[in-house]
């Protein structure tokens, strides 16, 4: 952050970071391998609709230049748009969502992308842990967030993740940065 | 508290009458060097009597008021009501306030200047955080801070810190004003400049030194409410997971919904300028790896080896 910006309070918006959103696939033989959590087919991207600086988009528009079904779109209660996609083949998955995520960068949403995610499930239900690993668009960086009911998190697995997937990701060192998203309808 | 059930612990007595000592000892620094300013001794006595006065008997109203903590009925709080009485039965003591702070840092605090107004008060992120057990371990610490009546020296203690800023601020205004003003009047005016100056450094040397005494009372009084909670509930693992819990990286993880945050411009907009948080808080207590080796071996003589 420049000076000029911490004084005048004037910050441009940021560029979303999607050079390390196709990274997500080498997490996969990491999360089978140790902690017996495979993919759930489940992924999806977190954006707001409205921005001062760009043209607000329809959901028909959206949905137009995604070329996805009208029901992958949705609103949450908080205002937010995820678009929710599937594919059984966990590399494909990712492959479809970096695109989603570049048409939208292209069309000026940009700036508005908060996150990514991935939902993981266990391997030999019902086995141990739900994960999903958030990735944020504004900081190229991936964290694992592990709700266990409305608005309860498992702390304790989320950070055995951490210490597996260390060489295999960008991880967010800055743990306050591990923001919940409670009732998210990525599963 | 010669009745209750948590053991008195002879090394947090001595080192609370030393720390007393000590602070009085300053205390007088700092009047005789009001007095030497030429504050006349009558106004400096009211002044540090009041100071000492307000901090005693208001220190509980301002500790609640700056962690913007409330006390809380057994209606409202069942739970915590439930942990605290069963504590205060076994350790044989009256039942402190009990209060709550609606923060998301973890935390807990004991207050009041002794037993008879003492509140315990925990974060509404430290009951999200633990588990009842390990509440109850957290609640058991706290008590035995109320135990041992260290809430009322650690008061006195910020006192002694606090006065001494004042005076070095008013000497250091003084020197700043006064050696403009009066730049003319050679002998006089360098006369008094000089004597604010060294008033200006003795009050922060006092200052300084109230403060490394508090901070090692502070250290030692944590591990001896560590030790009296462990064992007056007998379950010293129960604290060394609440501590790891709190205190180590998982209390950094937030429960702040990501969306949520993004209204304050978190994830937008460049990062703002972030301060040290929740580690600060904790400066005043020992490391953790400190506390756990303790815990341990509390473990290890309750467990007979």
């Amino acid at each position: 952050m420049s000076l000029r910006t911490a004084l005048f309070g004037k910050a441009k918006p940021v560029k979303p970071n999607l050079e390390y959103l196709l990274a997500a696939s080498k997490s996969f033989d990491v999360l089978r391998d140790e902690l017996q959590l495979v993919s759930s087919g489940v992924a999806g991207i977190c954006f707001k609709a409205l921005t001062s600086d760009s043209v607000v988009h329809t959901d028909e528009e959206i949905v137009e230049m995604l070329k996805i079904h009208p029901s992958a779109l949705s609103t949450d209660e908080l205002g937010f748009k995820w678009i929710v996609e599937g594919n059984t083949d966990p590399e494909a998955l990712v492959t479809q969502l970096h695109k989603s995520a570049s048409v939208l960068d292209e069309n000026g949403i940009g700036s508005n992308m908060l996150c990514a995610v991935f939902a993981f499930k266990p391997l030999n239900p019902p086995g141990q842990g739900t994960l999903r690993m958030v990735y944020l668009f504004k900081r190229g960086t991936y964290y694992p967030f592990s709700p266990t009911g409305e608005d309860t998190r498992d702390n304790e697995f989320e950070l055995r993740v951490q210490s597996f997937l260390g060489g295999a990701l960008p991880l967010e060192q800055d743990l306050s940065k591990w923001m919940p998203l409670w009732g998210l309808p990525v599963n | 508290m010669a009745e209750s059930n948590i053991r008195p612990d002879h090394g947090l007595s001595v080192r609370m009458m030393i720390t007393i000592v000590g602070l009085m000892f300053l205390y007088i620094i700092i009047a005789v060097v009001m007095i030497q300013l030429g504050i006349s001794v009558a106004v400096t006595t009211i002044f540090c009597g009041a100071m000492l006065y307000a901090q005693y008997f208001f220190s509980g109203k301002i500790a609640m008021f700056s962690m913007r903590a409330h006390e809380v009925t057994p209606e409202e709080e069942p739970e915590l009501h439930r942990i605290v009485d069963n504590l205060c039965q076994l350790a044989n003591m009256k039942k402190p306030k009990v209060g709550i702070a609606e923060m998301d840092l973890p935390n807990a605090f004991a207050t009041g200047r002794n037993p008879n107004n003492a509140v315990v008060c925990v974060t509404r992120g430290i009951m999200h955080r633990l588990s009842t057990d390990e509440l109850e371990a957290v609640l058991a610490h706290e008590i035995s801070h109320v135990a041992h009546r260290d809430v009322a020296v650690m008061t006195i203690a910020s006192g002694v810190g606090m006065l001494a800023g004042m005076v070095s601020r008013m000497a250091m205004w003084g020197a700043m004003l006064g050696g403009g003003g009066n730049s003319n009047d050679n002998n006089n005016g360098g006369n008094i400049v000089l004597l604010e100056i060294a008033t200006m450094l003795v009050s922060m040397v006092v200052g300084f030194v109230a403060f490394l005494l508090t901070m090692s009372l502070s250290r030692y009084r944590e591990l001896s409410a560590d030790r009296a909670g462990a064992i007056l509930i007998g379950k010293p693992q129960m604290l060394a997971s609440a501590l790891v819990r709190i205190t180590g990286d998982m209390g950094k993880i937030p429960r702040t919904d990501l969306r949520k945050a993004e209204g304050m411009n978190a994830f937008f907009f460049a990062p703002a300028l972030s301060g040290g948080g929740a580690s600060t808080l904790f400066a005043t207590h020992p490391s953790l790896q400190k506390r756990l080796d303790q815990l341990n071996k509390i473990e290890r003589e309750l467990n007979g080896q």
